[in-house]
């Protein structure tokens, strides 16, 4: 496969940002991004789940959800997701800045427009992912789950806290980019062949009307 | 006059740059793209799939156990598991560390692209392997990364190793689908 200039300059500068801004996140930015997400995500958590849910931040740095069930048996489930599992949920903004600088470094105004976006998407995956840690403990409580029922759960749980965050990064800066978008898919008009240009057919029309 | 007798080449749209006929309609992208991977990622995380991936997973960790030899590491493999033999760390191979996923990501946008079947074949042989090599090497070097610092292991783990390595495949894509652009035959070759 022949190598892409744009193509290979695009990974390295890509690279090295990445690893500055993934550094820098990893230093200074983890701790007020994931305040910054707890603070935005109680609202839509209240609105999605009910005024009786809540959550707390334990000593450790932990979350703790209580989020109301339409059950027989159960008013509200308690469940505590650890840290290190909610980072998850915030680093997708260093990744999507590095590789939106690296395609276009001056294109301030889709940068923010990205980013918006991506915070937009990370709130609704840790709700999602909320949401799926709230029906396996139900499923838990119950002890009742189906096969099915099970891998949907799976399926729910590694998408929202996985395949969506790393992804999301990526496919933000191929959707708002424009310059990065046309050069992954190249849509402008083929250079033609010079038998059939329209081109040449012009001269060939003046040269007969001499 | 000679007007009548030029070839009778009538004034087409702009022609797009992959297979003629069949230009690249972002949004029917965009959902095969989706379809795609929904399937396949649901596909690897059924019942019946699992044991294979497990295979595939004990397949890698044997290989990097066995390059490590190569290079005078003194690394051991029990399944899915690499050890160190004097340190005693060891890291296990889990779905995602597998590059499985990304792999998938790959597939899916492969399959969505508008190219000949022959393309879309080479672009996922060619396209995965030049991920699992990538992947090779993130293996191999959290295992030395992991006995060395612990936190910087989880960053690189979890975050920069898995950044990389989605930033290596749009690139693939990217190189494959230019290939399939300039392989395109002239928008009046048919004609």
């Amino acid at each position: 496969m022949p190598l892409n200039k744009s193509a290979t300059s695009f990974l390295l500068r890509g690279s090295l940002l990445l690893v500055a801004f993934l550094t820098l996140w990893w230093l200074a930015l983890r701790s007020p991004m994931l305040f910054l997400l707890r603070v935005s995500a109680e609202v839509p958590l209240r609105l999605l789940a009910g005024s009786a849910a809540s959550l707390t931040v334990d000593p450790a740095g932990d979350w703790a959800f209580r989020l109301p069930v339409a059950d027989a048996k159960f008013r509200s489930i308690d469940f505590t997701v650890p840290r290190s599992d909610l980072m998850v949920f915030t680093f997708g903004l260093p990744v999507y800045w590095a590789i939106a600088i690296a395609a276009t470094p001056r294109g301030f105004g889709a940068l923010i427009k990205g980013s918006a976006l991506l915070a937009a998407i990370e709130i609704l995956s840790l709700l999602g992912f909320v949401k799926c840690e709230a029906w396996s403990v139900m499923a838990q409580l119950h002890s009742s789950s189906s096969g099915l029922a099970q891998w949907s759960l799976e399926l729910g749980n590694y998408l929202t806290a996985n395949v969506i965050p790393d992804t999301a990064p990526f496919l933000i800066a191929v959707s708002l980019h424009r310059q990065l978008r046309s050069q992954i898919f190249p849509s402008g008009p083929l250079p033609a062949a010079p038998a059939c240009s329209s081109t040449p057919m012009k001269i060939k029309r003046r040269r007969s009307r001499r | 006059m000679q007007l009548t007798k030029r070839p009778s080449v009538k004034p087409s749209a702009p022609a797009v740059a992959h297979v003629p006929g069949r230009p690249l309609h972002p949004l029917r992208f965009l959902a095969l793209f989706a379809l795609c991977f929904l399937l396949l990622f649901g596909l690897s995380l059924a019942p019946f799939v699992k044991p294979a991936i497990l295979a595939f997973s004990q397949m890698l960790v044997k290989a990097s156990g066995a390059f490590i030899g190569l290079c005078g590491g003194n690394a051991m493999v029990e399944g899915a598991v690499l050890r160190d033999r004097s340190t005693g760390f060891a890291i296990e191979m889990k779905n995602g560390c597998n590059a499985i996923d990304v792999t998938f990501l790959l597939w899916s946008a492969v399959l969505a692209f508008p190219a000949s079947w022959k393309q879309k074949a080479k672009g996922i042989l060619w396209g995965t392997l030049a991920i699992h090599v990538v992947n090779f090497v993130r293996f191999v070097s959290l295992f030395y990364l992991g006995q060395y610092n612990l936190s910087l292991f989880e960053f690189a783990h979890a975050y920069l190793w898995q950044s990389l390595i989605l930033l290596d495949t749009l690139v693939v894509f990217w190189l494959w689908a230019q290939l399939v652009s300039r392989s395109a035959p002239a928008p009046h070759a048919a004609q």
